[in-house]
Formats: structure tokens, sequence, C-alpha cells
């Protein structure tokens, strides 16, 4: 009988533990949004203080009450407080559900927090640290602390739990990572031929189009979409190398310095490709120079027979070439290893001619929309012919492309407007090429954006930079965001642009009902960088 | 109980017809018996990658076909002789290894695949060789009925009504187009039609009324095909397509249709584009019977069942006919080993009707039954070659010696 009550009030007193996990749902789509990364994370918490506090305040409201409630109980008959007890506990629960519920929407998430192995153990570990809390706190005697500081204090103990678990998530990637390189330098020893490629942005693009390209000749495994970091790459060598293979094309992604030189000794390529540097991460990485001497390190990291294309922008790729000293190509201007001629531009492709330095002279015709995605074809070609890839299967890869989704991709709503979507993980010059396909279509031109995000210091520059860039193009602007977007509306208003076609929203919901509303046939509608959910 | 039969389709693969494969399998598993068979779909894709799982029951997924999606599972097939395994192999934990599963065990399968990659012989050859029952016709007849040039000269070996033809190459095209066609034009009159040998259904075919579109018919077949055909036509033929079904002894004709023109010729676009729209071949519009005299159905019946057992075909096969309106003479036009929806809306209309699921059932009979055949061959023989062989190495050694 006394068992049975003491068990009662036990899981009373623990059940506000139990219920911040639910609860606290939205933290950890945000630390999962942050890529585990205790910086990004935190600058989240303080940004989204409001989200971040509210479910635990309510869930204190709620475990307190529940609390009381029981304890009215207490000194009455025995079995009505081990029944009382045991419903308080699981309203407590109910609660902290209605609360994660609440806080956290799955349908509006525009990246739904994956419940994946590690977000189970850091789950266990929070509830093991909020257990064991509860437990310290049932050595003051005072009653209901727990459901009083337990749930307040939600965001501290996930912290707790997140730094507990660091060397352990860090230990298993490791681990998972040095038995997908074991996998990679098998299937390397029968020959398979290992590609990275990085740059600030074009590399989804040409990693597709290689792709493509060399599937003409043999089984190629290109990593996944944004699967640019080590786990990632670890994960796709391991679920989906086999010996079909022959060739492995490896997107890397630098958001930090020495991000590069990680996967490059983890994938230790042979050929690699360098598409562009700009600012970008300039948050985390600090300099445009830091991001080249990042990138650099891939081509610091090839082996002495090994190859690198580089694009042609006369700034930090050129010098890039210049100093690499293994067997090189520069691609994009006349003279180079290979550049393109004859270029027709349209929305839905374009036709050209790939020339190279030894006489080559190839018609090609691509569904990528933009002169940008030219120089793309041509990183991924210059790499393929070195691969031996005749030209002919070189034309038939560029042919058979697809734009990738929500990059530049155009489709048309029943209402007859066109979109063009370019809401992915933005920066200035890709928006500038985004700009440059609006403006080769006929029509009214509409850009809805909220601007960038992730600069640093940069970040109120070049947002003003692309309001006055937009103010070339575009004949209404719609802005997402109030006070964010001034840089934007100020550049805007400095090239000459029309205050009243500018048109300032607080959600993207109500940017699209917009839209919706007052758009119709002939007028074409940029989407320009959509913010990622921890920002919005 | 009985154990359920584990039934196999195989679609997709290598092929202009890809697509047209896709529509006929997927029409074909939605009429499979699942009381009877355990079904297993298996696709081919354009790359020969295979694959098996439920993602493949939704046409959606063939759509920008992504491997990555969920509910689909690369496979191997196992060719050891009898082991008719679909062999997946995954990675566990980091200290599991690699592990191999076996996601499917067929005991039969019906390919449905059009032109090369699988209407062709080569994959009967490689069922051949995993020792898999299967229902299409063989290695040889496959192989025979795919390839036009040799197709023709089959029948016309064997006696059977065809169109005058000759067989040209794109070497002799590049070595001098000018003399091939002064050739043709001294064996043909025209109308001709240019064929591309080896591509099944209509893709590259071509009618040329003078020199400069047969110029234009050579240079689109040979960007297709080494070897082409050049078939003398007839000026608006009657067209009538007799299906049949069955194994060495047992053949039965089906009911002769005449497709309804749309155009110069049944090209590859309303083929196909318009039978994707709705079931596949079986929405075509089309005469059943076909309004032809009864003398004449009996012979193209008759021709049909007789160029079945030439072929030594097994299952289901399509016969087209081309009969000349002045003299009502009947031409084949070719035979299609794997058809389009594997003519069941024919086998609907067929004496008392045959239901696409009985057909199903006839299709894994006949496939069964010439394993059986086939098994009661010898395959392998205790011989002494490789003994005598030791043996006489070592008295050759010691005769050395001596």
């Amino acid at each position: 009988m006394n068992l049975i009550l003491s068990l009662a009030r036990y899981i009373l007193w623990f059940a506000p533990a139990a219920a911040m996990l639910p609860a606290g749902k939205q933290l950890m789509q945000y630390y999962q949004l942050s890529s585990y990364q205790f910086g990004g994370f935190f600058k989240t918490l303080f940004r989204q203080r409001a989200k971040v506090f509210w479910p635990g305040l309510a869930l204190t409201l709620c475990s307190v009450l529940f609390t009381f409630l029981a304890s009215l109980t207490q000194g009455g008959p025995w079995l009505l407080e081990v029944l009382v007890s045991l419903l308080c506990a699981g309203l407590i629960l109910l609660s902290g559900i209605a609360i994660g519920f609440f806080s956290y929407r799955e349908k509006r998430a525009k990246k739904k927090l994956v419940v994946t192995h590690r977000v189970k153990r850091l789950g266990l570990a929070w509830l093991a640290v909020g257990i064991l809390v509860s437990a310290l706190l049932r050595q003051l005697y005072v009653m209901g602390i727990s459901a009083l500081l337990v749930p307040v204090l939600l965001p501290l103990w996930l912290i707790i739990a997140a730094y507990i678990m660091w060397p352990v998530e860090r230990g298993l990637q490791l681990l998972y990572r040095a038995d997908a390189s074991r996998i990679l330098e098998g299937y390397k020893a029968s020959g398979l031929i290992a590609i990275g490629i990085t740059g600030s942005y074009g590399k989804t693009t040409v990693k597709n189009i290689l792709a493509s390209i060399l599937s003409q000749q043999y089984p190629t495994l290109a990593s996944p979409v944004s699967a640019n970091t080590p786990p990632a790459l670890s994960r796709c060598i391991r679920d989906e190398m086999g010996p079909q293979h022959r060739y492995f094309i490896a997107e890397m992604g630098a958001r930090h310095p020495h991000d590069i030189r990680v996967l490059s000794r983890f994938i230790k390529p042979s050929v690699a490709i360098l598409t562009a540097i700009g600012p970008q991460h300039l948050e985390t990485m600090g300099s445009e120079e830091k991001v080249r001497e990042t990138k650099y390190a891939l081509i610091a990291g090839l082996p002495s027979d090994g190859f690198a294309v580089f694009d042609n922008d006369g700034r930090h790729v050129s010098a890039c070439y210049r100093r690499a000293e293994v067997a090189k190509a520069i691609v994009g201007e006349a003279g180079d290893d290979l550049w393109a001629e004859e270029i027709i531009l349209s929305p839905e492709g374009s036709t050209f001619t790939l020339c190279g330095k030894d006489g080559l002279r190839l018609p090609c015709e691509t569904r990528l929309p933009g002169e940008h995605n030219i120089r793309n074809i041509l990183l991924a070609a210059a790499c393929a012919l070195h691969l031996g890839i005749s030209p002919v299967h070189v034309r038939e890869g560029i042919a058979g492309v697809k734009a990738v989704a929500f990059r530049l991709q155009a489709s048309r709503h029943p209402r007859g407007y066109t979109t063009i979507n370019n809401g992915f993980n933005t920066n200035p010059a890709a928006s500038l090429k985004a700009l440059e396909v609006l403006a080769s279509y006929p029509g009214r031109h509409v850009v809805v954006t909220p601007g960038f995000i992730e600069l640093g210091r940069q970040e109120e520059a070049a947002n003003r930079q692309l309001g006055r860039d937009m103010a070339a193009v575009a004949q209404e602007v719609l802005l997402v965001g109030l006070q964010r977007t001034r840089p934007i509306r100020e550049g805007l208003v400095e090239a000459g642009f029309e205050e009243s076609s500018i048109h300032s929203f607080a959600s993207l919901e109500e940017a699209n009902r917009h839209v919706a509303q007052t758009y119709g046939e002939g007028d074409v509608v940029l989407y320009e960088n959509d913010l990622p959910d921890q920002y919005s | 109980m009985k154990a359920k039969l584990r039934l196999g389709i195989l679609f997709g693969s290598r092929s202009t017809e890809h697509e047209v494969s896709i529509v006929s399998a997927l029409q074909l598993a939605n009429f499979v018996n699942p009381f009877k068979y355990d079904l297993t779909l298996v696709y081919i894709s354009r790359e020969g990658a295979w694959y098996v799982g439920p993602a493949l029951w939704q046409l959606e997924t063939y759509l920008d076909f992504n491997p990555r999606k969920s509910g689909l599972t690369q496979v191997f097939p196992d060719m050891t002789a009898r082991s008719r395994a679909l062999v997946s192999v995954k990675r566990g934990g980091i200290f599991a290894g690699e592990t191999r599963r076996v996601e499917a065990r067929l005991d039969c399968v019906i390919p449905v695949m059009h032109g090369l990659h699988g209407e062709d012989g080569s994959l009967q050859g490689m069922l051949e060789m995993m020792d898999m029952p299967y229902a299409s016709c063989g290695v040889a007849g496959s192989a025979v009925g795919l390839d036009k040039i040799m197709m023709k000269q089959a029948f016309r070996g064997a006696g059977f009504p065809v169109m005058p033809d000759t067989a040209v190459s794109r070497q002799e095209w590049l070595h001098d187009p000018g003399a091939l066609m002064r050739h043709i034009e001294s064996v043909l009159p025209y109308p001709v039609f240019v064929k591309p040998a080896n591509l099944g259904s209509s893709i590259g075919v071509s009618r040329a009324d003078d020199r400069e579109a047969l110029k234009q018919a050579l240079a689109l077949g040979f960007s297709l095909d080494r070897r082409c055909l050049v078939e003398q036509g007839l000026d608006e033929p009657e067209e009538v397509n007799c299906a049949v079904l069955g194994y060495d002894g047992d053949i039965t004709a089906s009911v002769v249709e005449m497709p309804v023109r749309q155009g110069e010729l049944l090209d590859f676009k309303t083929k196909y584009l318009s039978a994707a729209q709705g079931g596949g071949m079986a929405s075509l519009s089309r005469i059943i019977p076909a309004p032809i005299s009864p003398e004449e159905t009996a012979r193209v019946q008759q021709l049909s069942r007789d160029i079945f057992w030439a072929l030594d075909c097994k299952g289901v096969v399509r016969v087209d006919f081309m009969i000349d309106r002045a003299t009502r003479g009947i031409f084949i036009t070719e035979i299609n080993t794997i058809p389009g929806s594997l003519a069941f809306y024919l086998w609907e209309k067929t004496g008392e009707g045959l239901r696409y699921r009985h057909l199903i059932d006839r299709l894994v009979h006949y496939a069964m039954k010439a394993y059986q055949d086939k098994n009661m061959n010898l395959t392998s023989y205790q011989s002494e070659i490789i003994s005598s062989a030791i043996k006489s190495r070592s008295g050759g050694a010691k005769g050395a010696k001596a």
C-alpha cells in the first residue's frame, strides 16, 4: 500500500521532466536545423527567445497547477491520492504534448524535424538530465519544486544534454566515417574514381551535370541533394555505394574554415572542381579570403597525378588556378581550355557551341536556363573530357540534365503567371544570376524576397545592393519581413525605384496571398531566397 | 494448401519503348489473381539497374525516376542456375558489415518489355542462364522476331508471303550514298519503307516516294541503327493483326483486328503516345473483328499459327499483316514477340472470351511446361575428358623424361 503510494508520488514528481520532451520539440528542430552546431543553435535560441521560452513557461504553469491539485489529496484516503496523482501526471504529460503541438506546427515547418537515431539519443539524454535534476530537487523536500524548476529551465537541460552527447556523437561520426573511408578506398583499389566539387554556389548543378555525363559511360554515384558534410557523405557511401559504381561525385560544402580540408582527407578525390568563391556563410567564415583558403584545401589535397578544373571568374577562382600544382584546366573565357560560343538563351534552356583549346567544336543543347548554367556545364564537361568521355557522350549527358527543383525552376500558376523558384541557400552572386534569368522572360517582373542572411557584417551592404540590382530588372518588389528588409528598400529607392511598387509583408504567407490575388497572365514572379525556419 | 506461385513481372529496361513497357506491365499487374500468385514487380531502369518495392505500383514513381525514393530497393539477380533470387545488399551498423538479403525469389516471370534488351532475346538468354521459367518466346525466336532483316529472311525461307525487300548497312551508306540508293531503286519500286533493323515499334520507320524522301529516310534510319531494312510498300493496304497464344503443339489464334489508321502509318506517336493516355495498346481505336472475308480471316489465322510454330514461339505474340486492296494478297509485316498490353483485348473477344486473368494463367502454364520440357533434355554428361587429360599429361611428362 505504502509502496504504491510512493510510486504514484514518484511518477507525479518526474512527470514534468518527461513532459518536457514533447513540449520542447521546437527546440529539437532548431538544434537539428543548426546542423547540431552550438554556435548557430545559441544564436537561434537568442533570436527566437519568445518561441524558446513560452513552451517551458506554459508547461511550468500546467505542472504547478496539476501538482498542486494532486497535493490537495495528501492526507486523505491513500487510494484517492494514488488515483489523483496518476491522473495529474497523465495530464502534465498531455499538456506537454499539447504545448508541443502548438509551439511546433509540423505543417508549417519548411524542413520538418527528422527523428533520426541521433535525435532519439539526444531525447533520451534530455530525459535523463530532467529526471536526474528532479531526483536532486527531491532532496530539497520542497513540495512541487520539480514541477516549477524543471520545465521552466527546459532549454538549459537540453543544452546540458547536448553537451553530454556531443563526444558520443562525435565518436560515432568518426567511426562511421572510418568505415565509409574503408569502403571507399576498397572500391578505389578496383578503379573507382572519386571527384570532389566545392564552391560557394553552383556545386549541386555541376554535380548533376557531371553525373549525367559520366553515367553515359559508367554507373556513377553522386551524393544526394545538399549532402555535403562528412556525416552525410559517410552515409551516402555506406548506404549506396556498390561494386557497380565507377565514379563517385562528392559535393563538399564549407560553413567553417577547415571543413573542406576534413572532407578532402576523408574522400581523397583525385579530380576536383572549384566552381566559384563568393561571400557566403561569412558569419561563420570571416572573410572572402578565408573562404578562398578553405576551398583551396580541396586542390591542395589532390594527389600529384590529380586533376583540377576551375571557373575563370577573373578573381579568386582564377587565382586558385594559377596556384594549383597539379594538371589543371580553366574554363569560361575564349582561349581557356573550354569555353562556349554562339550562345542562344531562352527561358526553357539554351543552345551553344562547346569550344576547346584543342580545336573541339561541339554544338550542345541544355534545358538549364541562364548563362551561369553554361559556365556550370563547361566545368563538368572539362572534367568529363579529362576522364576520357567522348564528345558525343558529353553532349548526350548535357542534353539529359533536368533543372533542379528549387533552383530557378519555372512553373506556370493556374492563374496564368509564371513563377521562378530560387528559394534555397542563396547568396549575392547567385541572386544576380536569378535576376538575369528573370530578365530573359517577357512580361511584368515581380521579385518576392526576404533578403540575405548569414552574411555577417556584409549583410546590410549585400541587401542594399540586392535592392539596387532588383531595381534594374523588376517592376514590383515584395519584401518579406518588416525590419530586416529595410536595407533592401533603401537600395531600391536609391536606384530610383518607385516606392509605391514596393510592398512589405510580415510573412511569406501574406506575400503569397498578395501574389495569388494580384498577378495573372504575362507576369513573372521570382521567389528569391526562402528563409529557413530558425529565421522566420 | 498449395503454396502460391511466386510470379515476377519484368519491365522497363534500356529500350526506346521503356514507358510503354511500364504502362503495359502495371496494367498486367492489376489483373494478376492475388489468391493464386505472389506477385513481384521487377523494374529495370534506363540505366539497367534492377528494383523491387511497393513504389513500383505507382505510375508517379516513373516520372523523373529517383532511385532514392522510399519504397524502392535495388536488387541484383543471382545468376546461379535455379537460385532465382533477387538479392539486395545493405549495410547495417558499423560492426554489422554488409548484409545480403533475398528480396524476392521467383518461380516464373512474365517479361513485359518492348524492343531492345527485353524483347530481343538478350533477357531471355539471361533467364535461361538463371534457369528461370519465363512466359515469352525463347532466345532464338525473340532474336529473329526483333531483327527485321533476319525475320524477313526467315519468313521468306519458310515460304511465308512477304513483300520484297533489301537489307542495307550504315557502312554502305557512309561509303557511297548515291550507289546505295541506285541499288535500292534497281531492286524495289517506290513507294518503299525504310525500317531500322533492331528497334522494334515504329521508331525511325519512314515512307519514301522518291529519291529525296529515300535519302531522308535512310539518314534517319542510320542515325538509329547500323542496319536497315528497305521494303517495298503497298499503296494504302488494309492492315490486320492477329495474336497467337500457346506453346509447342498447343497453339490458338485470336480474333483478327484492324487498327484504325491515323495518318500515313501507325508511327510511334499515334501508336504509343495516344496509347499511354488510356490503358496501353488496348485503348487504340480498332475494329474487332476486322471487316475482311471469312476466308481471309481464316488464312490470316492459319498463317499466324504457322509463324508461331516456325519461330518456336511461346506465350503470346502478335503477327501484323498487310492486305493489298487491289489483289487481296496477304503479306506479313512483322511479328511482335511481346505485343503491347499482351494483346489481351483480342483474347477477350476470341471465341467464348478469355479474360485477362485467365490469359495470365495460360502464360504461366506455358512457361512451366516449356521449363519441364527443357529439363527432360540432358544438360550434363559425366565424361572422362578431364581425367584422361590429366592422365595423358602425366603420361606425357613421363614420356618426355624417357
